[in-house]
């Protein structure tokens, strides 16, 4: 189990070298950015330890469906893969938890326990047989898979928008309308198999702009009906429901091109930071994109021009 | 149809393919064969145009790519996609406004089930029926037999025969060198990175 633990400090040594950041400042950077994104949301949202809690949760969920764990399931015994997960669990935890003492949230630290031991039981799940209707099964692919994978969380985001809205709170709607976008452009974050690129008779502006093109009509089918309610209940606040429609648009744009930027690979440590510090400044969005452009097209012409 | 020349492939310094030449004709079935690792992938890989090479890949058809349908060993699928999205996806790719595949589905596969879910063979009857949707001139077919059942081999073999009458050109990789003899029309043998061998079939 120590040498399992030791591969995997030593494979993430190796994914640092990969993208050109020596292991030691990488993970330095990592908690910086840690505490920065921490310290940004606490300062932002009352709602932040709820929202610390959930990607907690988030974080050892999917550190609980990673492909190879039915490889471990084999080769440990299952109390040692108990413990393994546990181990992982709270190493995962420890940064959320220190970050909540911080904040002197200990009720919410408490909480890191449970989650942390309820998930190390979770099993990866296999794909179901059942397959989940879609509203977007003309326009292949991103919002299908992105939708089939993450229906459940669409679901909370829209009733804590209704929520929202019952309670008059018109900021946390509003919240929940741009995390809507937020999760869809999550769709857009892991390259497809080069081969689904290729096999596009299609030169590359037009298939970015198809990209677009079905991108943005899949975010409509699925944020119009919000967008309109939110107008009709408070059509006061009829401009910035607005601005935050258009610059979901912008931004689901800009993570299609940010994808294709480093295409096949998945964007690279300078293109990341690039793309957050647009996120977090959006005016920079536009330079950005023309250069996330630039770097799609000279990627994507090799592929299929 | 298509004249390939002085065709190499290097990785570092891994020569995998060295001066291949290679006439296709139209309306033919060629068949390569050679150990695991002899370089018939990456061959038709540098066909397809995935892979860069030296030397040159000269074709009567306006773009190889655009009028290819290529089988990989392994085909690819997404999670969460169905078999009825990924051939919707792969002519929608070529702008094909195809969407009637119940009538086309000559594997009979079960097309609204996860095709993530389907058995080896299953997913490759499904790439295959894809890259038939979209009416390609030239199919390059990688190990297209391997993993099928009988019955669907027999498929395979009666579509490559039907796709030669219709004027299409075919290359096939096979380690079932029956398979090859039945249905190409020339075969080539790969060893060394070097297509040193030419065996005429039966």
């Amino acid at each position: 189990m120590k040498y399992y633990f030791s591969l995997q400090l030593l494979r993430l040594e190796r994914k640092l070298k990969e993208v050109g950041i020596p292991p030691a400042i990488g993970m330095f950077c990592t908690g910086i950015l840690f505490i920065f994104i921490s310290n940004y949301l606490f300062s932002k949202t009352i709602y932040a330890t709820i929202i610390y809690l959930i990607f907690a949760f988030s974080a050892c969920v999917t550190l609980g469906q990673k492909e190879y764990d039915p490889l471990l399931r084999q080769i440990f015994s299952s109390k040692e893969h108990q413990r393994i997960r546990l181990y992982e669990n709270a190493i995962v935890l420890l940064p959320f938890g220190l970050y909540l003492l911080f904040e002197a949230q200990y009720l919410a630290v408490f909480a890191l326990l449970p989650i942390g031991l309820a998930t190390s039981f979770m099993k990866p799940r296999p794909t179901p047989t059942f397959v989940l209707p879609t509203p977007f099964k003309k326009f292949p692919f991103e919002f299908i898979v992105g939708f089939r994978k993450y229906y459940w969380f669409i679901a909370i985001v829209l009733l804590l928008m209704l929520k929202a809205i019952q309670v008059d709170n018109y900021n946390l709607a509003l919240f929940s309308f741009g995390l809507l976008f937020f999760t869809c452009m999550g769709f857009f974050v892991k390259p497809e198999k080069t081969y689904f690129v290729w096999v596009h008779s299609r030169k590359t502006k037009a298939f970015l702009l198809e990209k677009f093109k079905i991108a943005f009509i899949c975010m409509a089918i699925l944020s119009t009906i919000p967008y309109i309610g939110l107008v009709f209940l408070y059509p006061d606040r009829i401009f910035i429901t607005s601005l935050i429609l258009g610059l979901g648009y912008l931004f689901l744009s800009s993570i299609i091109l940010a994808k294709y930027s480093a295409f096949p690979l998945d964007m690279n440590v300078p293109q990341a930071l690039l793309y957050a510090v647009s996120l977090w400044f959006p005016p920079i969005l536009l330079i950005v994109m023309i250069i996330f452009y630039k770097q799609s097209k000279r990627r994507l012409d090799t592929i299929l021009e | 149809m298509i004249q390939i020349e002085k065709l190499s492939k290097s990785y570092g310094k891994n020569q995998v393919l060295l001066d291949i030449n290679v006439h296709l004709e139209q309306g033919q079935a060629y068949g390569f064969v050679g150990d695991n690792g002899s370089g018939k992938t990456t061959l038709f890989r540098c066909i397809a145009g995935i892979e860069s090479y030296e030397g040159k890949v000269n074709s009567a058809l306006e773009n190889i790519k655009n009028n290819l349908g290529y089988l990989q060993t392994t085909p690819v699928f997404m999670s969460r996609i169905t078999g009825w999205e990924y051939l919707k996806l792969l002519c929608s790719a070529r702008q094909i406004k195809e969407e009637n595949f119940e009538e086309e589905n000559i594997f009979e596969l079960p097309l609204r089930a996860y095709a993530e879910n389907y058995s080896t063979g299953m997913k490759k009857k499904l790439a295959l029926t894809a890259l038939l949707l979209q009416r390609n001139e030239l199919y390059i077919l990688d190990e297209p037999f391997s993993g099928v059942d009988m019955h669907s081999n027999i498929k395979i073999m009666n579509l490559i025969h039907n796709l030669k009458t219709q004027g299409k050109t075919l290359l096939i990789s096979s380690h079932i060198l029956s398979t090859l003899t039945d249905t190409c029309d020339h075969i080539y043998h790969l060893q060394d990175g070097r297509l040193d061998a030419f065996i005429a079939p039966e």
